[in-house]
């Protein structure tokens, strides 16, 4: 059964406007109210980078488990992974941020605080640059070379092709495991350099996997909707994904539990510090509203059986998690500017809105561009 | 080359169904049902001797250290806890392959599962048996183990503290074992019901009693099926939270090297992996001896390897994660307890460990290890010893070097401990030696459910009837 995934040409044109109106507010912005912005890029960084990187990461999870339930729906983690390289280019972007985000940027606070001048052998600028550098190559690369893998296997179902997707898959894996745990320190811990937890890399990693989850789930059942891609949308597959959004949404629980628990029952003040800071003004607020969209809302709405097979129950959660999801980064990113307080400005709004926009248009048309055949074993 | 073309020819031929080909349902009832019906064989003797040895062993050192008190044990001030712990932690994680071969591959449809979800699970409950000898000795008067349990008593205001994380362990193990023990009870019943319309005598009246009168029929089924789920969705949470409790007698303390954030998620994934060694160990050992090739067949095998070698893998990423974090903390006692684990007295346990949890299951990847049952035996006891020298690498290796060099010491376990700790190797193969004997080893019911397709109108015909 091949399938039409042809976006409607207006929805593409409006994406694309709102993700230049973005770009065009980050740069205005910068004349204006420099902090802001940064913070709201960094949020629309790590979400753009995040939902590219899930693409590989379910991928090559499905590889490996043998997973044949996603069916057709396979095609869009695979066109997740075009966004990858545009990653460097806005990696760049936020380089000339660093001093505006990041106190170990700056020599002058580098040489006055012990632990700085400790941690400055990893947290450069061109340490941080080199490594960002390093994780998109890794990613682009072997992130297309398990989508070619996969997809020269659904023209050839041989042993030997089998055999090539899941060595890319584990190939992947491997290097995803290693490389996300220290993007994960440079990018967002890094913000609160004093501050360090070994549980961080999971923490960010079940947020962007949850968010992951929801544009695939939006993009899949929506596309169901078109006459001719009723199959995509099976009740049974349908159900899958809102087991796996019980399923991930419990996973983000438990890491953020873990975290927060520990740290709050040993008290120890060189950790408190990032839980201190978000005991202030709105931040207890937010923290909540990420619990009940990210845990609350899927586990209630999808537990009894007869909502988790309605496409629209799903998709209405997928898209409450996604809103989560970006709301739980900007919690992660923009306490550690201590100025700033929660819902401080348009900017940290729009901008990411204006990633996950521009996100979708280029997933939408990777989409458009890519195979229309079945998968294997469909 | 020739390796090449030979390891993609031993893939060419996958097997179309789970168990040997031309399997049928009734081959299925005879194989697993006979060595219950017939007297068991040498090998059996020789393993019930030994296993029955060791377990006299711990039974005479148990009895001495609650005659004598845990003064026997190497303990002091410094070293509150060694091997007892260690053995407990080790014990409890063996456990967990089970229930995350019943419950969670359940949920995941794995249809490997049905030929060694019933001998992992009852590896679960005995490694929770064995587990729970640990605290309860060293409390130094077992007799008085219930007052654990919080119920108003005429202790006068002497409750338990709801605080501490030993107290959890109390819940979440309780909880574990009785859930366990129900679930691979109600998993046995269909079969125990074959068992009895097989024997005769007292054996018949006795299987009948413990199938609680099964007959099979629809409507049992049907109900069945939804109690089987249910306790599965039950016991999946268990996977996770018990050890997550287990870390936290660890991670709640301020002591460097026990407190890390990660712990929850990485004992449990410890725990998987050392409990998939285990199950690789047992039924490597059950399908030589009991004749089993054609039910655990290489794709089990297989399937194990890759959650062994998976699993291997997180836990040296873990390892990698606290020796980063301990450095980029820039906290002094971090990082003084990580350069002490890799280089101080007890730098050769961390060689073992990260020898054992991290670089061999690596071999694994290579096709013609994980084809070869020797080198997989091999390496899933190498994954056990591993995992035991994690824990007592944690506990013993952070306590010895705390804060104060002043209170340094230096622990070295008694022979009452080895004892002790033999003994409860001895229970626990003791306890799965009775099990092949006594209980279907291989769920019946659930293997005829994946036999090839032209079997499976048999099967609902006399698996059902």
């Amino acid at each position: 059964m091949t399938f039409p995934w042809q976006a409607p040409q207006r929805l593409l044109s409006f994406l694309r406007g709102i993700a230049l109106a973005g770009a065009a507010l980050f740069v205005t912005g910068l004349y204006y109210d420099p902090e802001h912005v940064w913070i709201g890029f960094l949020v629309g960084f790590t979400l753009f980078t995040g939902l590219a990187v899930t693409g590989p990461f379910f991928l090559s999870l499905l590889a490996l488990s043998g997973a044949r339930w996603p069916g057709p729906m396979r095609r869009i983690p695979e066109a997740m992974v075009s966004a990858l390289p545009l990653g460097l280019p806005l990696g760049i972007v936020l380089m000339s941020g660093l001093r505006a985000l990041y106190d170990w940027s700056d020599a002058a606070a580098v040489a006055n605080d012990e632990l700085l001048a400790h941690k400055s052998a990893y947290l450069n600028p061109v340490g941080f640059g080199v490594r960002m550098a390093v994780y998109f190559a890794l990613w682009t690369w072997l992130g297309h070379r398990l989508v070619a893998a996969l997809r020269a296997q659904d023209s050839d179902p041989s042993v030997p092709a089998s055999r090539r997707s899941i060595r890319a898959a584990a190939a992947f894996l491997s290097v995803f495991a290693i490389t996300f745990s220290l993007a994960s320190v440079d990018w967002l811990q890094s913000l609160e350099p004093h501050w360090f937890s070994t549980i961080y890399a999971l923490v960010v990693l079940s947020t962007v996997s949850l968010a992951g989850l929801s544009v695939c789930t939006i993009v899949g059942l929506a596309f169901a909707r078109k006459p001719g891609c009723e199959g995509l949308a099976s009740a049974d597959r349908v159900e899958d994904l809102g087991r796996l959004f019980i399923g991930l949404s419990l996973f983000w629980a438990y890491i953020g539990f873990c975290q927060y628990m520990l740290i709050w029952y040993t008290n120890m003040p060189e950790e408190t510090s990032w839980y201190v800071t978000r005991s202030r003004g709105e931040w207890p607020i937010v923290a909540r509203a990420c619990t009940v969209l990210c845990w609350l809302v899927p586990f209630l709405a999808l537990m009894p059986k007869r909502l988790r097979r309605d496409p629209k129950i799903v998709a209405r959660v997928a898209v409450a998690v996604l809103g989560g999801a970006i709301l739980h980064l900007y919690y992660l990113v923009a306490p550690a500017h201590s100025r700033v307080g929660a819902g401080g400005g348009l900017l940290e709004v729009c901008l990411p809105l204006a990633a996950l926009a521009g996100f979708l248009w280029m997933l939408l048309r990777a989409l458009a561009k890519g195979p229309r055949e079945p998968v294997a074993g469909h | 080359m020739a390796t090449r073309i030979r390891a993609t020819t031993l893939q060419v031929a996958p097997a179309p169904t789970l168990v040997a080909p031309g399997t049928r349902s009734s081959d299925v009832t005879r194989d697993v049902c006979s060595p219950l019906e017939r007297r068991p064989g040498r090998m059996w003797w020789i393993g019930l001797l030994i296993a029955g040895s060791a377990l006299l062993v711990g039974v005479a050192c148990v009895a001495y250290q609650i005659k004598v008190g845990i003064g026997t044990w190497g303990l002091d001030r410094t070293v509150g806890w060694g091997f007892d712990i260690t053995n407990f932690v080790f014990w409890v994680g063996i456990g967990h392959a089970g229930t995350l071969i019943s419950a969670v591959l359940l949920l995941f449809r794995q249809k490997w599962r049905t030929s060694i979800n019933r001998s992992a699970e009852a590896m679960t409950i005995f490694a929770v048996i064995c587990a729970g000898l640990f605290p309860v000795i060293h409390m130094g008067r077992p007799w008085l183990a219930y007052w654990v349990f919080p119920y108003p008593n005429g202790r006068g205001p002497l409750w338990v503290n709801f605080r501490s994380a030993l107290l959890w362990d109390v819940f979440a193990i309780g909880t574990y074992f009785t859930i366990s023990l129900l679930f691979w009870y109600i998993g046995l019943i269909p079969d125990l019901a074959t068992v009895r319309d097989r024997a005769r005598g007292w054996r018949r009246k006795l299987y009948g009693w413990l199938s609680l009168g099964w007959t099979g029929s629809a409507r049992s089924w049907s109900r069945y099926e939804v109690a089987c789920a249910l306790l599965a969705a039950l016991a999946t949470p268990l996977v996770v939270s018990v050890h997550s409790v287990v870390s936290s007698d660890f991670a709640t303390s301020v002591i460097p090297g026990w407190h890390a954030n990660v712990f929850p998620p990485y004992f449990v994934i410890g725990a998987v992996f050392s409990g998939f060694g285990m199950v690789l160990t047992l039924m490597l050992v059950a399908r030589k001896v009991m004749g089993y090739e054609r039910y655990i067949t290489q794709r089990h095998i297989l399937a194990m390897c890759k959650v062994l070698v998976f699993t291997g893998s997180i836990v040296g990423l873990a390892y990698a994660t606290e020796l980063f974090v301990a450095w980029y903390s820039g906290s002094a006692y971090e990082q003084f307890t990580f350069a002490n684990r890799m280089r101080g007295p007890l730098g050769w346990g961390y060689g073992i460990m990260v020898g054992c949890n991290v670089v061999v299951p690596q071999l694994l990847w290579l096709s013609r290890v994980r084809n070869s049952l020797l080198a997989v035996f091999v390496i899933s006891l190498l994954v056990n010893v591993g995992m035991w020298f994690e824990r007592y690498v944690i506990i013993v290796g952070s306590l010895e070097r705390d804060f104060l060099p002043s209170s340094w010491s230096s622990y070295v376990p008694t022979p009452i401990e080895f004892g002790t700790l033999l003994g409860s190797f001895g229970l626990f193969f003791t306890l799965f030696l009775l099990f092949c004997r006594f209980l279907p080893m291989i769920s019946m019911f659930e293997v005829k459910t994946v036999l090839a397709p032209e079997h499976g109108a048999e099967h609902s015909r006399e698996g059902r009837a």
